[in-house]
C-alpha cells in the first residue's frame, strides 16, 4: 500500500464531505449573516431519515437519499421562516442564541426519540478497488464523485439561472436586492433549504462508511467553521477550496504527524491564515 | 423596552425556579427508602454505556424490592436509583453527587468513569458518602480511600490474558490504536510494558476519538503501514466493529486485540459476517458466559427493557454491585453509616454474598472482597476462529493483581 497515495485519496474523501457541509453553511450564511450553528444537527437528522427509510420501510439507498434531501430541504425552508427570520432586526447575538438552541433541541430530540444505539446503513455496494496500491471502497468513490458533481451544478444553478443571482444578490445586499424586486424572503427560504439538503447528502453519502449517532454531527461541524472562515463566510469557492485544502491536512497531518493535535494544529494554521488575510482566503472586506 | 426587560426577568426567574424545582420536591432522606445514587453519560457519544449501566442498578432495585425490600436492623426498605446525566465530564459528576448525597439522601454514588471517580474521591470521605466505582483503573484503590468499592476486575487481567493468547498464536508486533482518553493511555501504557517485557515490539501508538472521529481510514492507513501481525483496539463496540471492518477493506489479514471496552456480541451486529471477526481476542459477552443465572438476569433485563437489546456485561456488574451494597446494608445493620457498611461489605463479605437474594440472582460471579476495595470474580476472554466464537477461557486472576499497588 503506497501510504502517500492512500493518505491523498483519504483526504479527497474526507475534503469532499467537508466541502459539501462547507458549501451548504456558506450558502446560508450569505441569508443569515451569522453560522447556522445547527447546521451539524440538521447534517444528522439527515442520516437518521435515511436510516428510517431504509430499515422502516425497506427503501432502497437512493430513494432513502431523495427522501432525506426533501425532508432537509423542508426542514431548512421551516428553521429560516419560523425560527430565525424573526430575528433577522435584532442583533445577532439572538441569531446565536437561537441556533444553540435549535441544537439542544435537535441533538436531544435524536437521542430520546432514537436513543443513544449507534445505527448502520449498508452501503449500496460493497465493491472495493485496488488501484496503484491504494485501497478505495465503491462508497468512498461515490463521495468523491457526488461532491463533485454537486458542487459542480450548484456553481452552474448560482450563476446560470435566476433564482441563483437571486440567491446571490440577496447574500450580497438583502434591500438592495428587495429595490430590484426580489422576492428576499421566499430566497432567503430556498437558499436555507438548499443549504441544509447539501448538509444531508454529505451525511447520507458518509453515513455507510461511519456510522449514525445522534452527535455525529458536532466534529463535522467544528470543522466547517474552520472551512468557512478559512474560505471566507460567504464565499462559495472558499467553502469548496477550504473543504479540500482542509480535508487533506487533517489526514496528512493525522497520518504522517499525530492523531494527537490535529485539530490543534489546524486551527493553528486557520490562525495564521487570519493573520495574514483576515477575512480568509477569498472573503470579501465588510 | 420595559416590557422586553420585563419578559426577560420573567425568563431568568422561571429558568430558575426550573432548575432549582427539581431539589425541592425530594425529601431529603425518606425513613424507608435506600437510595442509589448515579450519575453517568446518558446522552452523547457514551450514552448507550451510561444508560445499560444505570439499567443493572434499576434491575436491582426492581428484585429487591419485588421480595418485599431489604430488611435492615429489624425495618424493611425500598430501594431507589436516583439517576443523574454527567456526560462524562467529571466536573458534573462532582456537582451531581452533591445533590445526590445532599439532596436525594444516596449515602453510595455509583460512577463509570475513572476521571470523575477520582475527582470524587477527592470529596467522599468529606461528605460521607460511599464511591462504588465502576472501572478497571487499579488507581482507584490503591489510595486509601475507606468510601470505596470497585465492581470490574483489573484491567491488568485483561492485559496479561490476552497477551497470553496473542502470543501462542505467535503474534510477535502490535500496533496500538486505543482510546484518546484516560482509560486507553492506562490501559496501553500497561499493554506496552508487558508485551515489550516479553519481547515483542510495538510498531505505534494511535490514540482514536472515538466519539469524535469522522473517518477511520487515516488512523488504520498509518497503523497498517507498520505491517503489525496484531492490533490493539481500544473504542466501544460499534466503533470498534467499523475499524475491524475497514481494516479488512485495508487488507489487513491480522488478528485484533479488543480492550474490554469493546464487546464480541455487539461488534457481531455491526459487521457483515463472523469471518471479518477472525482473530479478534476479547472479553466475554455477558450472555456468553459460563456462570450461574445469567440466563435468568437476561429473561429480566429483556423483558424491561427490550428483547433486541444485547446483554451488556456492564449490566450484570452494576446490578450485582447493587445487590452487594444493599446486602453490605443488611449484614451492618445500618442504612447510614457508611463506614460499617464498607467494613461488611469488605470484611464480612461471605455473609454478604450468602444472603438470598445476593446469591440467588448474581450474574457475575463475585466470591470476595479485598481491604481496598476489590471485588473478587473470574471473568472470561473469547476469540474468534474460522467464523465462530471458541470455548471461553478463564482470566486468571491471583490476588496480587487485586492488591498491587500500581
Amino acid at each position: 500500500m503506497d501510504l502517500l497515495l492512500q493518505t491523498i485519496i483519504n483526504g479527497i474523501v474526507l475534503g469532499s464531505v467537508y466541502a459539501m457541509v462547507a458549501l451548504g453553511l456558506t450558502l446560508i450564511f450569505g441569508i443569515l449573516e451569522i453560522p447556522n450553528f445547527a447546521h451539524g444537527a440538521l447534517y444528522m437528522i439527515g442520516a437518521y431519515v435515511a436510516f428510517f427509510c431504509i430499515s422502516a420501510m425497506g427503501a432502497s439507498y437512493w430513494f432513502a437519499l431523495v427522501i432525506s434531501i426533501g425532508a432537509l430541504f423542508v426542514m431548512g425552508m421551516i428553521i429560516e421562516r419560523f425560527i430565525y427570520r424573526p430575528f433577522y432586526n435584532q442583533p445577532h447575538i439572538s441569531s446565536f442564541i437561537v441556533a444553540v438552541g435549535l441544537i439542544f433541541i435537535l441533538e436531544n430530540g435524536a437521542l430520546v426519540l432514537w436513543g443513544a444505539d449507534f445505527r448502520r446503513i449498508t452501503p449500496p455496494s460493497n465493491a472495493i478497488f485496488n488501484i496503484l496500491g491504494i485501497t478505495v471502497t465503491s462508497q468512498r468513490l461515490l463521495v468523491i464523485g457526488f461532491a463533485a458533481l454537486l458542487i459542480i451544478a450548484i456553481h452552474f444553478f448560482i450563476k446560470k439561472t435566476r433564482l441563483g443571482a437571486a440567491i446571490e444578490a440577496t447574500s450580497q445586499n438583502r434591500d438592495g436586492a428587495q429595490l430590484m424586486g426580489i422576492n428576499t424572503g421566499l430566497v432567503g427560504q430556498a437558499t436555507f433549504g438548499l443549504g441544509t439538503a447539501l448538509a444531508g447528502v454529505a451525511a447520507v453519502l458518509v453515513a455507510p462508511i461511519l456510522l449514525i449517532s445522534p452527535v455525529m454531527g458536532e466534529s463535522v461541524i467544528a470543522m466547517a467553521f474552520v472551512i468557512i472562515i478559512l474560505g471566507g463566510m460567504g464565499s462559495f469557492i472558499g467553502a469548496v477550496i477550504g473543504g479540500y485544502i482542509i480535508g487533506l491536512m487533517e489526514t496528512m497531518i493525522s497520518t504522517f504527524v499525530t492523531s494527537y493535535y490535529t485539530e490543534a494544529l489546524i486551527f493553528g494554521v486557520l490562525v495564521v491564515i487570519l493573520a495574514v488575510k483576515p477575512t480568509g482566503l477569498f472573503g470579501k472586506e465588510h | 423596552m420595559k416590557k422586553t426587560s420585563l419578559c426577560f426577568w420573567f425568563f431568568i426567574v422561571a429558568f430558575m425556579i426550573f432548575l432549582i424545582a427539581p431539589g425541592q420536591t425530594v425529601r431529603a432522606a425518606d425513613d424507608d427508602v435506600i437510595t442509589i445514587g448515579y450519575s453517568g453519560p446518558l446522552s452523547g457519544g457514551a450514552a448507550k454505556f451510561g444508560l445499560n449501566v444505570q439499567w443493572g442498578l434499576e434491575l436491582a432495585a426492581d428484585e429487591i424490592n419485588a421480595l418485599g425490600g431489604a430488611s435492615v436492623g429489624g425495618k424493611k426498605y425500598k430501594v431507589r436509583v436516583v439517576s443523574m446525566d454527567d456526560r462524562f465530564q467529571a466536573a458534573l459528576t462532582v456537582n451531581n453527587a452533591k445533590r445526590l448525597v445532599q439532596k436525594e439522601g444516596a449515602k453510595m454514588v455509583y460512577n463509570p468513569n475513572s476521571g470523575a471517580i477520582f475527582a470524587l474521591m477527592a470529596i467522599n470521605e468529606k461528605e460521607k458518602f460511599i464511591i462504588g466505582a465502576y472501572t478497571t483503573t487499579q488507581a482507584v484503590v490503591t489510595s486509601g480511600n475507606k468510601l470505596l468499592f470497585k465492581g470490574p476486575l483489573p484491567m491488568q487481567a485483561y492485559v496479561h490474558a490476552f497477551i497470553e493468547k496473542a502470543w501462542a498464536h505467535g503474534w510477535r508486533t502490535c500496533a496500538m490504536m486505543p482510546d484518546a482518553y484516560e482509560y486507553g493511555k492506562i490501559w496501553s501504557g500497561i499493554f506496552q510494558k508487558a508485551w515489550q517485557a516479553k519481547g515483542g515490539t510495538i510498531t505505534t501508538n494511535i490514540p482514536v476519538d472515538f466519539m469524535k472521529t469522522t473517518d477511520y481510514y487515516p488512523m488504520l492507513t498509518k497503523a497498517l503501514a507498520t505491517k503489525p501481525d496484531v492490533l490493539l483496539l481500544g473504542s466501544s463496540s460499534e466503533p470498534d466493529a467499523i475499524q475491524i471492518r475497514q481494516a479488512r477493506e485495508l487488507g489487513y489479514k491480522g488478528g485484533f486485540i479488543l480492550i474490554e471496552r469493546g464487546k464480541l456480541d455487539e461488534i457481531q451486529v455491526f459487521v457483515d459476517n463472523m469471518e471479518t471477526l477472525n482473530g479478534c481476542i476479547g472479553s466475554t459477552p455477558l450472555g456468553m458466559t459460563p456462570r450461574d443465572h445469567v440466563k435468568t438476569f437476561a429473561k429480566k433485563f429483556h423483558k424491561k427493557y427490550g428483547a433486541d437489546k444485547p446483554l451488556a456485561t456492564e449490566l450484570g456488574i452494576s446490578y450485582a454491585n447493587a445487590l452487594i451494597y444493599v446486602g453490605a446494608m443488611v449484614v451492618a445493620g445500618t442504612t447510614t453509616d457508611v463506614y460499617k457498611i464498607m467494613d461488611a461489605m469488605l470484611n464480612k463479605t461471605k455473609d454478604v454474598l450468602a444472603l438470598p437474594f445476593v446469591k440467588n440472582n448474581d450474574p457475575y460471579g463475585y466470591t470476595g472482597a479485598f481491604p481496598n476495595g476489590a471485588l473478587k470474580a473470574k471473568t472470561f476472554g473469547i476469540e474468534v476462529a474460522n467464523g465462530k466464537y471458541t470455548k471461553s477461557f478463564v482470566i486468571d486472576t491471583p490476588d496480587a493483581i487485586y492488591t498491587a499497588k500500581e
